[in-house]
């Protein structure tokens, strides 16, 4: 596991907590929760999961860690994000991974698709989950009228505590991202 | 065009999106991803589809676009979807090639309906009804993604239309809308119990079936009756449109209107609907492959010219045959892989007779089990439903081959139905 990962060329758009275009996206303080949610604004897959976002996200910041939207379309505006963060009334620290430094980093192949990380005492991070979010899609196509299981949110719950949990990866459904040609 | 793309392969030039992709998306996917349609993006630029190219290739493969249920075993449909394989195969061929990009002109696509409609109706724009961004409300233990509103028409005389186009505010969240025209007044006296746009109750009125008028699916966006046929839009009607959304992830503001359109012809043929069906399901917790269906006979001669299917989450599959006095059988409409928020009327590319003494037969495959992602419990729960007009049915929309037939047929549908209604202990109706 990388111990910090820095993304020079991550494009910073929201949240005042950042300042610096060098975003140490896997940098944090030991005991630290740090969820990583890949998505795209017009994959119709991720959307439909943008409730089980927002309450992650509740989730994650009510206990101190942070979560961050990894746009994984390298094109993709700072006016599309926001205009998409409007529509949908989520407002979340993103990112675009322009180089998909971050989807390679973890080996993403679909949006959407969750990272799960806690920071060990020596603020190291540490994989507890990735994968899908919830069995809300069974495959693309294939969509239940309500998520019954909720992979992300339980794996968060155990992060908190310091428990991993089993699987620790599990194959997420959604819109598959295009490799980079160069 | 298969011709055409056979001669590019067969010539082993390197396809570029100029020459053979760019029509491959006008062809079979414009109709929905032009940007404001039923799909979420717009698949019309080289960026927008190269940038995606492998994701294409996986729904392509695994024929989930262009959505298209029905099989290839039951008679040829106008309109049919499907990409052939060798349009598959040049997809494909263009993405392992680098997705070059060629030379061509940029073609802007204009798909407005003219404006000779005969009749219009709305919704009232001022109160729309808002989508959730999540399903979650259940209603009557089932799950509530419907609802059904009523826009009036108000015409003054019965009208032959040939062709209703249907527009919404929210295209990516609505999917399928089943249409009644109603003349009964039954379904505005519904819709005025409470203020709020709509009701939750389906868009059956009495006997007559939601979808007796068509069924649209997502991105087709109306009903086109085939030359020759109309369907009869009684005086001062109201659309009755059960509408079936699926949450797009963000609240949608829905409002809804349509066109119809008169048909020139002087010699069309009324269409009039014939049902058959189960009307009620009995499903143990994960009961799988469970048959259902019933057989009818046909009193009259008719011509089938389209057939709007209805089935829950739970039918997996579906068949729908005929057999001939003298003994032949004919596959009318086969979907193996049932979804219903693609059970839209299909029309058969040439109307079909179906002699008197003919019988009509229906099947369905039932798959209750909680590995059935469609089914809304796991674990999986008792089924027992019943509709009056069929939990699962097929409308044939036929027309009689006799004219002084129609008002006998529509009588012997309606005895049927009466028939099925009879309180029995018996779940293989
Ligand atoms: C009849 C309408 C229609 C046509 C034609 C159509 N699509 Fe779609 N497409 C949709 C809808 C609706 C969705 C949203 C997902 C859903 O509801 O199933 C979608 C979603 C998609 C997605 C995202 C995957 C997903 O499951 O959400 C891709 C990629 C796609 N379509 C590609 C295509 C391609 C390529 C074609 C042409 C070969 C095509 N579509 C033709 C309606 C259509």
């Amino acid at each position: 596991m990388v111990r910090t990962f820095f993304l020079g060329i991550a494009v910073l758009l929201s949240g005042c907590q950042h300042d610096s275009s060098q975003h140490q996206l896997l940098d944090g303080e030991a005991g630290e929760l740090s969820v990583l949610l890949f998505t795209s604004t017009d994959c119709p897959i991720a959307n439909a999961l943008v409730p089980e976002f927002k309450r992650l996200q509740t989730e994650v910041e009510e206990h101190g860690g942070s979560l961050t939207c990894v746009h994984t379309w390298q094109t993709r505006t700072t006016d599309e994000i926001e205009k998409h963060e409007v529509e949908y009334g989520f407002y979340p620290e993103s990112f675009v991974d322009t180089k998909h430094e971050l989807v390679n980093h973890f080996n993403v192949t679909v949006t959407p698709e969750v990272v799960v990380m806690l920071f060990d005492e020596h603020a190291s991070p540490q994989l507890m989950y990735q994968g899908k979010i919830n069995n809300l899609f069974d495959s693309p196509g294939n969509r239940r009228d309500r998520a019954t299981e909720h992979y992300a949110e339980d794996a968060i719950r155990n992060a908190m505590n310091g428990i991993s949990i089993s699987p620790d990866y599990r194959k997420p459904v959604g819109c598959i991202i295009e490799q980079m040609n160069d | 065009m298969i011709e055409l793309l056979l001669c590019a392969i067969q010539e082993s030039q390197q396809p570029t999106w100029h020459n053979d992709i760019y029509p491959l998306m006008l062809s079979h996917c414009q109709e929905c991803h032009d940007g404001h349609g039923a799909g979420p993006f717009e698949l019309l630029t080289y960026e927008s589809v190269s940038n995606r190219a492998s994701f294409i290739v996986e729904l392509l493969d695994a024929k989930l676009m262009p959505p298209w249920l029905p099989s290839q075993k039951g008679l040829p449909l106008q309109g049919e979807r499907c990409m052939s394989e060798q349009q598959i195969e040049l997809f494909k061929s263009w993405v392992s090639n680098g997705k070059l990009k060629g030379e061509g002109p940029e073609i802007i696509v204009c798909n407005e309906e003219p404006n000779t409609y005969k009749l219009s109706g709305q919704t009232n724009p001022q109160t729309p009804w808002i989508i959730p961004a999540e399903s979650g409300i259940r209603w009557h233990e089932g799950v509530l993604d419907k609802r059904t509103f009523v826009l009036p028409i108000g015409n003054s005389g019965t009208v032959k239309a040939n062709k209703v186009v249907y527009q919404t505010t929210a295209p990516q969240a609505v999917q399928m809308v089943g249409f009644v025209f109603d003349g009964s007044g039954q379904g505005v006296e519904v819709d005025n119990w409470d203020a709020e746009p709509g009701y939750e109750m389906m868009g059956d009125i009495g006997w007559v079936p939601s979808g007796v008028h068509g069924k649209i699916g997502p991105g087709s966006g109306g009903i086109h009756i085939p030359k020759g046929y109309y369907i009869e839009i009684p005086t001062e009607s109201h659309l009755i449109a059960e509408t079936h959304f699926r949450p797009t992830g963000k609240e949608e503001q829905l409002s809804s209107s349509v066109r119809i359109w008169e048909t020139s012809e002087s010699d069309a043929r009324k269409l009039l609907p014939i049902l058959t069906m189960i009307r009620r399901i009995v499903l143990e917790p994960e009961e799988q492959h469970a048959v259902e269906g019933e057989s009818i006979q046909l009193e009259h001669d008719v011509d089938v010219v389209g057939i709007t299917p209805r089935a829950g989450a739970e039918c997996e599959s579906m068949r729908l045959s005929a057999t001939m006095p003298e003994g032949k059988e004919v596959i009318l409409l086969d979907i193996q892989k049932w979804d219903p928020h693609y059970g839209e009327t299909v029309f058969l590319e040439s109307p079909v007779r179906l002699p008197m003494g003919s019988v009509i037969t229906s099947r369905w495959v039932y798959n209750n089990s909680a590995s059935n992602p469609r089914n809304p419990f796991n674990p999986s729960k008792n089924v027992d439903l019943a509709r009056r007009t069929g939990i699962a049915h097929f409308i044939l929309h036929s027309a009689a081959a006799e004219s002084n037939d129609e008002e006998a047929i529509l009588a012997w549908n309606l005895k049927l139905l009466r028939q099925r209604q009879r309180p029995t202990n018996n779940s293989n109706e």
